[in-house]
């Protein structure tokens, strides 16, 4: 234990020892940054034309496609330490070799994340060279920082995976976890930079609001308004996004395996990666919400943009694929229910978590303002549809979102308690307990859903903030309970691989959805700039400063993902290809001689 | 459902009903959005 705690203690030595060297730079360059030039307002003529290249779509993919490669480079290693420190408190093995697994998946994707990021960059400086000198002028030292870090990350990552097998272990595997635990540091703090930026150019901070000319310090640009909800959100999706791609790699190595050991592994497998996609999914939407609220206190203006003008539409499309996400995850959830000889018993409940998670999805596709002829706006007597328009507005999404959530934590808990009955003599009461709070809650978010509706507009969003409280009290009160009365269960056997061949398609759909999901959303928060580079300081006089039409978007939304879907099978391909050895020549003759 | 889960019930309907109600006063409250006992706009 004494390695192992020196060990925590070097590893965050050299963290801090990232954060002081990063600092300096920083530091220094403030005094330097007094004086500089306004933003560049560049014409037309400024921008580099490279043949028939749309700039825009081409800096589009690329970004899209680093994006999509980082995030889940990223979000592997933050769960896998869990796993393997997971592994290490309980003593399976299975954890352990689980973990490596991962890793190695979201190695052979590392090499094409950095391809990406370089042909990101290339292209920027090629297509934009203003917006880049100037966003260079605002962030000035942190740019190298982030290139050091980039370096820091390859070297513990490398080092991390390649030591594994050497440290498996004692105080060694605890040394192991703690470069671990460096490499998540140095990978979140390059998210967070690169937020920085991104968010820079939506709600600018530390320059003068009028000309754009720098006036406060690199941490006063980094610390913009929508930094910190852009980092809470990314780093929650980050997790679903790495949880569902792997699970989508198990359900590969489950369906291509040959024996019913592989299988059993593969099943727990996509099981687990399952478990971390909706245990980063089930809080996203209140980052969202967050995210949105501080877009609409930032700027107003940018917020009836998204939400009440030309993109509205688009989260229209958002609840339809999150929706197919949720019913996607239940379905796998209630499959599940099989591995186990008294899942039996909670399979009658899941017809009513259906009519829940469907009438919900219904609930959050109504749109408020309908597309409408001359005649059917006659025959409807306005614009809104008497009875389903006022399931367009807010308060009804709010509801049919959590109740979504609700729900699809009660399919999980379902499966959970397939395979273990409580023992202890309190057992019935705190499953009365654990009732009654799913009872009162839902109760709350529907009251709280109908109470939007009779207050002024105010209260009606204050009312969200209750409906969310509600929903993590349900998932977490209940889960703790559930912690406390599940100790010492008694356990039925699970029959890992007892899974039918359709339920892994469900977890192809996870990644599918998510990369659809994060490709839309990206577009819609950068759109929200409208015809400004940075928003409100430097204008973009591009040929292509302009919105697509929601079609043209989705085309190229459309393309991304199936791009990034074909680098995702081949990178399956590779890890599977890895573990194949080809027999001897001999190997065959001398068995059967 | 056994007398102890019924028991279980009734406590947790209480003690629930109860921790959302305060939970939704104090949220709304903090929020500057002053409510009545009944949680209606002041």
């Amino acid at each position: 234990m004494t390695v192992s705690r020196i060990s925590l203690v070097v590893a965050w030595l050299l963290v801090g020892l990232i954060v002081l060297a990063g600092l300096d730079p920083l530091m220094a360059a403030d005094s330097a940054a007094q004086g500089l030039p306004p933003a560049p307002q560049p014409t037309a003529a400024d921008y580099p034309r490279i043949g028939g290249i749309n700039s825009r779509t081409f800096v589009w993919a690329f970004a899209q496609m680093h994006l999509f490669l980082a995030a889940f480079v990223l979000a592997v290693p933050m769960f896998v330490v869990s796993i393997e420190f997971a592994g290490v408190l309980s003593g399976d093995r299975r954890y352990d070799s689980m973990a490596r697994e991962f890793m190695k998946v979201s190695m052979a994707a590392y090499s094409f994340t950095a391809l990406a990021g370089g042909g990101l960059v290339l292209a920027l400086f090629l297509f934009y060279p203003d917006l880049m000198g100037y966003m260079v002028k605002v962030f000035r030292g942190q740019t190298l920082i982030y290139a050091g870090l980039f370096l820091a990350e390859s070297a513990c990552l490398y080092v991390y995976y390649y030591t594994w097998d050497a440290m498996r272990h004692g105080n060694r595997k605890w040394f192991h976890m703690s470069i671990g635990l460096v490499l998540n540091t140095v990978g979140l703090t390059l998210m967070f930079l690169a937020n920085a930026w991104a968010a820079f150019m939506m709600s600018p901070a530390g320059v003068d609001p009028a000309t754009g000319a720098v006036t406060g310090s690199v941490w006063e640009a980094t610390r913009n308004p929508l930094w910190n909800p852009l980092n809470l959100h990314r780093f929650l999706a980050n997790i679903a996004y790495g949880g569902a791609i792997v699970g989508a790699y198990a359900a590969y190595r489950f369906l291509a395996a040959q024996k019913d050991s592989e299988r059993a592994h593969y099943d727990w497998m996509g099981y687990v990666s399952n478990f971390i996609a909706v245990a980063g999914f089930l809080p996203l939407p209140f980052a969202g919400y967050w995210l949105m609220a501080e877009i609409y206190a930032y700027s107003q203006q940018m917020g009836i943009t998204a939400m009440g003008g030309i993109l509205a539409w688009l989260f229209i499309i958002q609840a339809v694929l999150i929706g197919t996400l949720l019913l996607a995850v239940n379905y796998y959830l209630w499959c599940g229910l099989g591995r186990t000889d008294e899942g039996q018993r909670f399979a009658r409940w899941i017809k009513y978590i259906a009519v829940v998670i469907v009438g919900g999805f219904l609930v959050w596709v109504t749109p408020h303002s309908l597309i409408l002829t001359p005649q059917e706006i006659q025959a409807l007597g306005g614009t809104h549809h008497k009875l389903l328009g006022p399931l367009g507005i807010m308060p009804a999404k709010n509801t049919a979102v959590n109740l979504m959530l609700v729900f699809t934590f009660l399919s999980f808990q379902l499966f959970y308690r397939s395979s273990r009955k409580p023992v202890v003599r309190w057992a019935p009461i705190g499953n009365g307990i654990i009732v009654a709070l799913y009872v009162v809650g839902i109760l709350n978010i529907v009251g709280a859903g109908i109470y939007g509706y009779i207050t002024p507009t105010v209260y009606k969003v204050g009312a969200s903030v209750p409906q969310v409280f509600t929903t993590l009290t349900i998932i977490v009160a209940s889960a703790m309970i559930d912690g406390f009365m599940l100790r010492g269960a008694a356990t039925a056997k699970v029959h890992w691989g007892r899974m039918s061949t359709r339920s892994q398609y469900a977890l192809f759909v996870l990644p599918v959805v998510f990369t659809w999901l994060m490709a839309l959303m990206g577009y819609i928060r950068s759109s929200l700039r409208t015809h400004w580079h940075v928003y409100t300081i430097m204008k973009d006089k591009s040929p292509e400063a302009y919105i697509p039409t929601i079609g043209e978007a989705g085309n190229i939304i459309t393309v991304i993902t199936l791009m990034f879907m074909l680098l995702i099978v081949f990178i399956f391909w590779l890890s599977q290809i890895g573990d194949t050895r080809q027999p001897d020549p001999g190997e065959g003759k001398g068995a059967g001689s | 459902m056994s007398a102890k889960g019924l028991v279980g019930l009734v406590a947790g309907l209480v003690i629930w009903a109860v921790y959302f109600y305060a939970a939704d006063m104090a949220l709304m409250q903090a929020q500057g959005l002053p409510v009545t006992l009944d949680l209606m706009p002041k």
